[in-house]
C-alpha cells in the first residue's frame, strides 16, 4: 500500500561546529503515530527543530506531508511543535500563553480564547488556567506544551519527550490522547529514551543514534534485525548443568554462564528457532525447566543490540 | 433503516493576515516589558524631564526672555541632556531583555515553530523599543508643538513644520538606539548582561567620541556618536546654527540612516542563524 510520508528525511546533516546534530539521518515515518527512539544526544530534539523550520539543514532534505520545510513559515500551520525544553514564559497564565501564541498563528482574539480554553480543557489545565506557569510541576508545565502544540488542530505533531516528568496518571492520560488524535486523523511523532512508554502507543518505530537512523520500520520487523545480533535468555532449572550441556550442542547458541544456582543465561543468534526448539529439548533431554526469560523482550535491548551492531 | 457514517469536516478559519501576527507580538511585549514598575517610572520621570523645559522655553519665549519663540527655539528639545540619559536608560531596560529572553526560556522556539518569519518576529519585537522609546523622544517634542501651535505662541505654520521635524529625527533616535538594544539582546541569553552591554556601547560611544574630539579637535570624531549624528540633523532641521566648526547635517543624516540597516540587518542574520543545543 503507498502512502505520503508524514515526514521523509533523506540524508538529513546537521553540524554544530564539530559536533553533527545529525549525520545523514534517513528514515520515512508513515501516518499515524510512530515512536523515534534513541537514548539523550542521539539527535531527536535536533531532527525536531529542523523540521519545525528553526534549524536549516546543512547536507540532504526534509519534507513533511511531500512538501519542504525551510524558509516556509506558511506552513507551519500544519505542525505543532512541543519542545522538550523550556519554551514557556513563567510569569504568563497558561490560557494567556496559549492564547498568544494562537495569535500569532493567525487566529482571532475570540477564536483564541476559545481555542486555548479547548486545548487547556483537553490537557486537565482549565482550573489554573491563569496562574503563572512558573509555579507549576514540571509535569504540568508539559501539559501546557502539549496545549499550545495541539490548539491550532494542526496535521502533524512533533512531540519531544512529551512524558518527562509527568505522573502515572498524567502518562496515561497523555496516552489515551495521543491516541484519540491519531485516530481523528492526526499524525504524531512522539520522541522518547524511555522505550517501553512508545511500546504502549505504536509498533510504528524510528530508532536513532549518533545522528543516524539505525532501524526503522514494524517494531516486530526491528525485531526480526534481532538474528544478526546474540539474545539473551535465562533459564531456570533445577538441573542447569544438564540443560546447558544439552544447549551447548545446538549452532545457534554461542555463549552460556552460569548465572544463579538453578539458572544459567543463553546467548543465541536466532531466537525464534531456539524459542520454538525450547519445550521439545525439554520433553526428549527429560530437562527440568522452571522458567523462561528473554532478558530482551523489549525495545530497550532491540535499541541496544543495534546501536552496538552499527558501532 | 440505513446506517451512513457520520461526515467529519475541519472548520475552516479565516485566519488574520501577516501583520496581525505582528501585532500580537508586539501588543503582547508591551505588556510584558512596558507596563512594569522600572519602565513606567522611566517613562513619567523622562516624558517630565522633555517636555517641561521644552514647554518653558517656548512660555518664556514668548513672554518676553527670549526673542519669541520660532522654528529655531524647538531644537532645545534635543539641547537636553535628559533626554540623552532617558533614551539611553529605556533602551537598556527595555531592550535588553526583549530577545535574551526568549533565548534563555527557548520561547523563541515556539514564536519561530508558528507561521512567522524572523522579519516578522524582529519588526513585532523591535516594535516595543521603538514605541517606549518613542513616547520620549518624539511625544513630547510633538506634543509640545501642538500645545504652542494651538496657544497661538506660533504660527500653525512653524508648528506644522516642528511637528514635522520631531517626528522625522525623532524616528531615526528611536530607530538607531532600538537597533543597538536588539541587535545587543540578540547576542546573549542574559538579560543583564544585554542591559549592560546597552548602555556601556551607546554611552562609551559619545564618551570616545568627545575625548577624541577634545584630544584632536577634528569635529569628525563626533560622527562616531550616533547622538551627537542625530543633534546635528535637529540643528539642520530647527535650522539652528552653531559658532565653530560643526558636523556636516548630510553626513551625520547618511550615519543615522545607514546605522539602523546595519544593526537591524545583523539582528536579522544573528537570528537566521541562531541554533540552541538543546541535547
Amino acid at each position: 500500500m503507498s502512502f505520503v510520508p508524514v515526514v521523509e528525511a533523506v540524508n538529513a546533516t546537521k553540524r554544530y561546529g564539530e559536533v553533527l546534530g545529525l549525520n545523514g539521518f534517513t528514515a520515512t515515518f508513515p501516518p499515524g503515530i510512530t515512536g523515534l527512539v534513541g537514548p539523550n544526544g542521539a539527535g531527536k530534539s535536533t531532527l525536531f527543530r529542523a523540521l519545525a523550520g528553526l534549524l536549516p539543514l546543512d547536507a540532504g532534505s526534509l519534507t513533511i506531508l511531500g512538501e519542504g520545510v525551510w524558509n516556509h513559515p506558511e506552513r507551519n500551520r500544519m505542525i505543532g511543535y512541543c519542545p522538550d525544553h523550556g519554551g514557556l514564559y513563567g510569569w504568563m497564565g497558561p490560557e494567556r500563553f496559549v492564547r498568544t501564541l494562537l495569535e500569532v498563528d493567525g487566529f482571532s482574539p475570540s477564536e483564541a480564547t476559545d481555542r486555548a480554553h479547548r486545548a487547556l480543557e483537553t490537557v486537565d489545565l482549565l482550573p489554573v488556567k491563569d496562574r503563572p506557569i512558573r509555579t507549576f510541576s514540571k509535569g504540568m508545565r508539559q501539559r501546557v506544551k502539549v496545549a499550545q502544540a495541539i490548539a491550532h488542530d494542526p496535521k502533524v505533531l512533533f512531540l519531544d519527550e512529551p512524558l518527562n516528568g509527568t505522573d502515572p496518571v498524567g502518562r496515561a492520560k497523555f496516552l489515551a490522547l495521543f491516541r484519540s488524535l491519531a485516530a481523528s486523523g492526526h499524525h504524531l511523532i512522539i520522541s522518547t529514551h524511555v522505550l517501553h512508554e512508545v511500546e504502549r502507543l505504536t509498533d510504528n518505530i524510528v530508532m536513532i543514534s549518533n545522528g543516524r537512523a539505525i532501524a526503522q520500520g514494524d517494531l516486530h520487523r526491528i525485531r526480526d534485525l534481532l538474528d544478526q545480533y546474540p539474545h539473551t535468555v535465562e533459564l531456570e532449572s533445577s538441573t542447569p548443568r544438564v540443560l546447558a550441556k544439552v544447549l551447548a550442542g545446538r549452532v545457534d547458541v554461542f555463549s552460556l554462564q552460569f548465572t544463579g544456582p538453578d539458572r544459567v543465561t543463553v546467548q543465541t543468534s536466532s531466537p525464534d528457532s531456539f524459542f520454538q526448539d525450547l519445550p521439545e529439548i525439554a520433553l526428549t533431554e527429560g530437562v527440568s525447566l522452571t522458567g523462561v526469560r528473554s532478558t530482551d523482550d523489549s525495545l530497550e535491548a532491540v535499541f541496544r543490540y543495534l546501536a552496538k551492531g552499527r558501532g | 433503516m440505513t446506517l451512513s457514517p457520520p461526515r467529519y469536516a475541519l472548520a475552516e478559519h479565516r485566519l488574520r493576515p501577516r501583520q496581525d501576527r505582528v501585532w500580537t507580538i508586539f501588543s503582547v511585549n508591551v505588556r510584558l516589558r512596558g507596563l512594569r514598575i522600572f519602565p513606567l517610572l522611566l517613562v513619567g520621570f523622562g516624558f517630565v524631564a522633555t517636555f517641561v523645559p521644552l514647554f518653558l522655553t517656548e512660555l518664556f519665549s514668548t513672554y518676553g526672555l527670549s526673542s519669541g519663540p520660532s522654528l529655531a527655539s524647538f531644537y532645545s528639545a534635543y539641547n537636553n541632556l535628559m533626554l540623552f540619559i532617558f533614551t539611553l536608560l529605556m533602551s537598556a531596560v527595555v531592550g535588553s531583555g526583549i530577545i535574551a529572553d526568549d533565548l534563555r526560556t527557548k520561547s523563541i522556539s515556539l514564536y519561530l515553530s508558528r507561521p512567522i518569519t524572523v522579519l516578522d518576529y524582529l519588526v513585532g519585537k523591535a516594535g516595543v523599543v521603538g514605541a517606549l522609546l518613542a513616547l520620549l523622544a518624539i511625544l513630547p517634542g510633538v506634543l509640545t508643538a501642538v500645545l504652542v501651535g494651538v496657544l497661538g505662541y506660533v504660527s500653525a505654520t512653524v508648528a506644522a513644520e516642528a511637528i514635522g521635524i520631531f517626528l522625522g529625527t525623532g524616528t531615526l533616535l528611536v530607530l538607531v538606539f532600538t537597533g543597538f538594544a536588539v541587535l545587543l539582546s540578540s547576542l546573549t541569553d542574559r538579560k543583564s548582561f544585554a542591559g549592560a552591554g546597552i548602555f556601556a556601547v551607546l554611552l562609551s560611544l559619545e564618551i570616545v567620541a568627545s575625548v577624541l574630539y577634545a584630544a584632536t579637535n577634528q569635529v569628525s570624531a563626533l560622527y562616531l556618536a550616533p547622538w551627537e549624528d542625530v543633534l546635528s540633523v535637529a540643528r539642520w532641521g530647527f535650522g539652528v546654527s552653531t559658532p565653530g566648526a560643526s558636523l556636516d547635517p548630510s553626513v551625520a543624516l547618511s550615519i543615522v540612516i545607514a546605522l539602523p540597516v546595519v544593526l537591524y540587518g545583523a539582528t536579522y542574520v544573528r537570528l537566521r542563524r541562531l541554533e540552541v543545543m538543546t541535547e
